[in-house]
């Protein structure tokens, strides 16, 4: 009777977790792609492909983080992932916005 | 379809009926509004006629009413100015300045004109903020209502476009959940069981009208959700990690061609001249055209033509303000051509369907119903099967059926609302929105009183078709042209409109008439709530 | 109406004949509908009628009409569905 009651509270916590992940979090991933990929993707012929493109497509990158997430069937494994894709653009943002201080500084554009 | 293991199926089901059950009501509220605002143009049109029918094009003489404004406003307010042909053909035009209103918020303040598109005279003037300037006028009042309940449910920037791109995900969603776990999607795509248990029939007239309409469904979440967040969060937080958190020069880079400051005075040059040089180098009409710098040496215009037909978007052209000299011709983002400004270009004729004109209007229209229909049969559904299990459940029923027919009868009452405060001489934003408020109120009452769920939606959907038969009736009352003068004048929206109106409220009466097959679709049971 | 619009409604009209015969012969319409004495179409015969039906949506593609594409696009969906449920609250068949 205690192991059904604590298999159900098992279920019950991985549930929780798997919707905090694929609700703020998610979220907060998908909005750290679209800003980093401002950063990381080419610019295009007309200079505004990594400015515009993120923007047109986060509909998309969301709905594939979230589904990934909904459907992992590793929990572990879609919160790694998820944070690691969300601290790898995390980080290429703030090492743009740091530099920028020492960039005008040095009279480089920004 | 796609073969997926049961927990997985099962758990795509539950996120499937979940997102519908949590967020159903507000999308059902975005995606019906929607279908209305398809017609936005036309509700204009038909609810504040001129004399003559309305052309989406700019006059070609516009240069003398506008030179006259410039001279006689705030010279500040020749910052920025742009003009366009809107309701009923009346050209609206907004000179203006970017300012920061107490709390730091960005503002655009200014004199808007309303021109008459054939005397050029200014019908009316307002200064003030632009979001000032729209309460103030009278003969935008519908269209704006109805398109504003849509884009941001009439909440504030940005929290209404923030809660609109969230349904536009949650739809999205469902779409596609619905995809997946529909095992037999092309199997079942013509079988819609009417005899047998009256749950399955709701289960059924729901998935067929899901599965007809799945595509359609993606591609407007897609687009709404990019029109919502796009400006409210994508703008924003770009330009706060790129840009310092200047929207400005973001928007600048992005949409190209500004060009070096010079702010010696100089004359403007003739907008006829530039306006019929853009014609001639577009083969199209001018829709939209922007000036920068009024008056100075550095002013630009660029001109936006109608799109030619077969295509989503036209170029624009740009113009040296001071001289007239034509300096270059653009996409609409960028100096060259890009993936970014295509799949910018394709997001606004997908999502509003105006590309074909009228006929395209009328498909995605009939889109909309349908989508509108899915959401709606999907709670009715998710609440059958579960109104036998708590109170609560059988409450949320009643919530559907409030905002299902209710909605659907509030916005009937709208037009209303605008007609008679127009016959009053009375503002007609508030008419609007009292009659609107005082129909969700009357809804809200009946839900109280009718305990029966079909009762409720027969009389709902009978006040409903009443309400759409009285408006055209009113609309004359109140001084709109008659069916023998709007045909003289060619003002077709006029007629077709209230044609719309007199056979939806036709339908809405034999909808309202007890049937058999009402009780099917509605339920297992016809007890009340 | 803008006569670059007629090539979608001549391939509306070329897909509604042959859905309106997958409509008409569907079989589990057919089986749910009691109607199983007449001739369901065959898997062969529902894949031709299905590419029939889908074949001017092709053709506009092919010659990239974008506006014709979407038109078509949206209204066979709409058709389809108030043919179904037409279909539903009547017994028909062809026999």
């Amino acid at each position: 009777m205690s192991a059904i009651a604590a298999d159900a509270g098992a279920r019950r916590q991985r549930a929780w977790l798997r919707g905090l992940l694929a609700g703020p979090v998610v979220f907060l991933a998908a909005a750290l792609v679209m800003c980093g990929a401002a950063l990381w993707l080419p610019k295009g012929a007309a200079q505004i492909d990594n400015i515009v493109l993120p923007i047109v497509l986060f509909p998309a990158i969301w709905a594939a983080l979230f589904f990934y997430a909904m459907l992992d069937r590793k929990l572990w494994r879609a919160w790694l992932i998820t944070l690691l894709l969300a601290a790898a653009n995390g980080a290429a943002i703030a090492q743009f916005v740091l530099a920028q201080p020492a960039a005008a500084k040095q009279g480089a554009p920004t | 379809m796609i073969r997926l293991s049961q927990a997985r199926n099962k758990a795509l089901l539950a996120i499937h009926g979940w997102s519908g059950a949590l967020l159903g009501l507000l999308l059902y509220a975005v995606i019906l509004t929607g279908t209305v605002s398809v017609f936005s143009h036309e509700i204009g049109d038909w609810s504040a006629p001129l004399e003559q029918a309305p052309q989406h094009a700019l006059p070609h003489r516009i240069d003398a009413a506008l030179r006259n404004a410039a001279q006689q406003i705030d010279p500040k307010y020749l910052e920025s100015l742009f003009f366009f042909s809107d309701i009923g053909g009346r050209v609206r035009a907004f000179f203006h300045a970017d300012e920061k209103d107490a709390s730091g918020r960005p503002v655009d303040r200014g004199v808007g004109l309303r021109i008459h598109p054939q005397t050029l005279q200014v019908l009316e003037r307002y200064e003030g903020e632009s979001d000032a300037i729209k309460a103030q006028e009278q003969h935008g009042a519908l269209a704006e209502f109805f398109v504003d309940l849509h884009v941001r449910l009439h909440l504030p920037n940005p929290w209404g476009l923030l809660l609109t791109g969230v349904l536009g995900l949650a739809m999205m969603v469902a779409a596609m959940t619905g995809f997946i776990v529909h095992r037999h999607l092309i199997r079942e795509l013509f079988t819609l069981r009417r005899r047998r248990d009256a749950l399955l029939t709701a289960r059924d007239t729901h998935v067929v009208a899901g599965t007809w309409n799945l595509l359609f469904a993606f591609v407007l979440a897609f687009t709404g959700s990019f029109f919502s967040f796009g400006t409210a969060f994508g703008v924003p937080a770009i330009a706060m990690v790129a840009f310092g958190g200047d929207q400005e020069r973001l928007i600048d880079t992005v949409v190209g061609g500004k060009r070096a400051e010079d702010a010696r005075p100089a004359a403007f040059a003739n907008l006829d001249d530039m306006l019929a040089d853009a014609r001639r180098r577009s083969g199209s009409e001018i829709g939209f055209v922007s000036v920068a710098h009024w008056g100075r040496a550095d002013a630009t215009v660029t001109m936006t033509p109608l799109p030619p037909a077969g295509r989503f978007a036209a170029r624009n052209y740009s113009y040296d303000g001071a001289s007239g000299a034509f300096l270059h011709e653009k996409p609409t983002l960028g100096l060259q051509p890009s993936l970014g400004s295509d799949l910018f270009d394709l997001m606004g004729p997908l999502h509003f369907g105006s590309f074909g004109g009228l006929l395209s209007k009328a498909v995605w229209f009939a889109l909309g119903f349908a989508a509108t229909y899915v959401a709606l049969t999907g709670m009715l559904l998710w609440t059958a099967r579960r109104a036998g299990d708590s109170r609560a459940w059988r409450r949320y029923e009643t919530t559907v059926y409030w905002m299902g027919y209710g909605l659907p009868l509030a916005l009937a009452w709208a037009p209303l609302g605008y007609f008679g405060a127009m016959a009053l001489g009375a503002d007609t934003h508030a008419g609007t929105n009292t009659a609107f408020l005082a129909a969700v109120a009357v809804a809200t009452v009946l839900c109280g009183v009718l305990r029966e769920r079909l009762a409720l939606r027969r009389v709902l959907l009978a006040l409903t078709g009443l309400a759409l038969l009285l408006t055209p009736l009113l609309r004359g009352l109140a001084g709109g042209p008659g069916w023998g003068l709007a045909f003289d004048a060619g003002l077709r929206a006029v007629i077709a409109l209230d044609s719309a109106l007199l056979i939806g409220g036709v339908w809405c009466l034999r909808g309202a008439r007890p049937s058999r097959t009402t009780q099917q679709f509605d339920g297992p049971r016809a007890s009340p709530a | 109406m803008n006569t670059l619009l007629w090539p979608s409604l001549y391939a509306l009209l070329a897909s509604l004949a042959p859905l309106l015969l997958l409509a008409l012969r569907d079989p589990k319409r057919l089986r749910a509908q009691g109607l199983a004495r007449a001739a369901a179409h065959s898997r062969r015969a529902r894949a031709l009628l299905g590419v029939l039906a889908l074949l001017p949506g092709l053709l506009l593609l092919a010659w990239r009409d974008w506006h014709g594409l979407l038109i078509w696009g949206g209204a066979l969906p709409c058709l389809g569905w108030a043919l179904t449920m037409w279909l539903s609250a009547a017994r028909h068949t062809l026999r």
